[in-house]
């Protein structure tokens, strides 16, 4: 309950960082949400009509009453540069994001499940000192590194692979590069944490009675041990979740993948800032959520 | 100020896209500028940024973690919630958003990862210092008359050493993760030369012959800063975990 009321705090938090930012920068507040482009097209009457909506006249607090109100309607707001209603263009590049990360960090997982345990098996030998030392340096590259690297190996030097998705002529093979490049930089994540867990179970007493009794090595590995880390696994399943929601952002720019990174870089470049206070608060709400419904799921398997 | 950090209006300009040779070892970009003397700014740069957010996140988290454990009582409560509120904000997505709002320069920059970073180290000093506090012998000293502040100078200050190599590794890492990555989007100050911009601006020139000297040197040696700050990282840590197991071992 207490980490509850910690959680529910950080999302009060947010919500008022991001009303209050756009305010924060000197000048009209009107161009600080549209953009500059944006304002010098308008019309005086638009401008009115706007500053009339959001309460520009009226005290601090109401405007934050008046955002609050907005956001719970389900009115986000009007993007000048994309010439569509926010809430349409967040409908039409989540599934995209959701889909890759969704994609991809099954994958790892269970790739990294399996490698990490068959790891553990071994620990201390070569292939386990090598493995790890390797996955500690691919997992301390950023996301936009990672896809980078890959874009040079595949689709600059092989040219196996297309590199940008609006180049590509089949949605798949456009697909395949930015999930690989998310894999890559979940997959070292979800081996290490399965090895160090697994590690300390290999030592107990009932994997020697297990070995006593004959089961098979592969037994062994992915039933008894496997059965034992697999709470803290799903665990780390969603708080990476949560984490990738940011990494994505880069691994999306890296492939102009349309997703709702991509969508976010491109409202920076423009500056369309009315779509990047909804897409920052959306994210952040988004991993706040997951990391609470985790904690609140898996309070008692951590601590 | 002292000519820190280097911008790119600094830089000298000789023509463009030069190929590699003996005055430019690496090569020209696309505004003339001698690729080598970008690689090495770039880096310069970053590793200005975390040793000035390092700094910060030390010094609040030895003097606040240490002091919060040594006074305990409310003292303690409201700032173990404080951190707890800090460590459950998406420090990223902040720090990006922020940046988006104000392109800060780069002293405003460490202040801003600073405040969405100084929380894990303050928690971790805390839960240390907790720990010896329980020992007997504070208690003596208290016993003799020390005061909070003496035992957190001349004693607590000596055994959390270790762990604020760690807490400076980790945070060094992350500000120019997070340095890196912003740049790369084009977010931060444009002015002050950066790899991520290096990089983003070499993607550009993916299809022309030139990337080999444009985008490699700044990419590798990204890799090589990060890769390098990660397995040290790694490592303390497991010394620092042994040696504090060492410590329990022999404490009460």
């Amino acid at each position: 309950m207490k980490r509850l009321l910690d959680y529910s705090i950080t999302l009060v938090i947010l919500l008022i960082l991001s009303f209050y930012l756009p305010r924060l920068i000197p000048g009209d507040p009107v161009s600080a949400i549209f953009g500059e482009e944006a304002i010098a097209n308008m019309s005086e009457d638009m401008i009115a009509d706007i500053r009339n909506k959001m309460g520009l006249d009226r005290p601090l607090w109401f405007q934050f009453l008046i955002f609050l109100r907005n956001i719970f309607r389900g009115d986000l707001g009007y993007s000048y540069y994309y010439r569509e209603y926010v809430i349409d263009i967040i409908r039409q590049s989540f599934p995209w994001t959701l889909s890759l990360i969704g994609v991809s960090l099954s994958i790892s997982s269970i790739l990294g499940f399996l490698l990490g345990l068959n790891a553990s098996y071994r620990v201390g030998s070569n292939y386990d000192r090598v493995s790890f030392i390797a996955m500690v340096a691919i997992s301390s590259l950023p996301e936009f590194l990672v896809g980078i690297i890959l874009l040079v190996i595949f689709a600059i030097n092989l040219k196996i692979l297309p590199a940008s998705f609006s180049l590509s002529p089949s949605i798949f093979k456009a697909f395949l590069l930015p999930c690989i490049s998310l894999i890559c930089v979940d997959f070292p994540n979800s081996y290490i944490t399965t090895r160090n867990l697994a590690v300390s179970i290999v030592k107990e007493r009932f994997i020697q009675t297990a070995k006593a009794k004959l089961k098979s090595d592969r037994r062994i590995k992915y039933v008894h041990i496997g059965r034992n880390v697999l709470y803290p696994v799903i665990t780390r399943f969603l708080l990476r979740l949560s984490h990738l929601f940011f990494g994505v952002i880069f691994i999306e720019v890296a492939f102009s993948y349309p997703g709702i990174g991509m969508t976010l870089y491109t409202s920076i470049i423009h500056r369309d800032y009315a779509f990047v206070q909804i897409c920052v608060l959306l994210m952040s709400f988004i991993i706040v959520t997951i990391n609470m419904i985790t904690e609140y799921l898996f309070a008692g398997g951590r601590t | 100020m002292i000519g820190l950090p280097i911008t790119y209006s600094m830089l000298q300009r000789y023509e463009v896209f030069m190929k590699p040779s003996g005055l430019h070892i690496l090569g020209t970009n696309e505004a003339g500028q001698d690729m080598l003397f970008l690689v090495l700014s770039g880096t310069l740069n970053s590793i200005i940024l975390s040793v000035l957010v390092v700094l910060g996140t030390n010094i609040i988290s030895t003097i606040l973690g240490s002091l919060m454990a040594l006074y305990g009582k409310v003292f303690e409560r409201l700032f173990l919630r404080i951190i707890d509120i800090f460590i459950a904000l998406p420090s990223n997505i902040l720090i990006m958003a922020i940046s988006i709002y104000i392109r800060p320069n780069m002293l405003w920059f460490s202040l801003i990862v600073l405040i969405f970073g100084w929380a894990q180290g303050t928690r971790l000093i805390w839960s240390y210092t907790r720990k010896i506090v329980a020992k007997d012998y504070i208690n003596a000293v208290r016993l003799f008359g020390g005061g909070n502040l003496y035992i957190l100078y001349k004693h607590i200050i000596r055994e959390i050493m270790p762990l604020l190599l760690v807490i400076a590794l980790q945070s060094a890492r992350r500000t120019i993760l997070i340095e890196s990555s912003l740049s790369f989007l084009g977010i931060t100050n444009p002015e002050v030369v950066s790899l991520g911009k290096l990089i983003n601006n070499s993607l550009q020139f993916l299809y022309l012959d030139v990337w080999k000297w444009c985008l490699v040197p700044p990419l590798l040696s990204l890799v090589f800063i990060l890769v390098s700050l990660g397995i040290l990282g790694i490592y303390t840590e497991g010394k620092v975990d042994r040696r504090l197991k060492v410590d329990r071992d022999i404490g009460p």
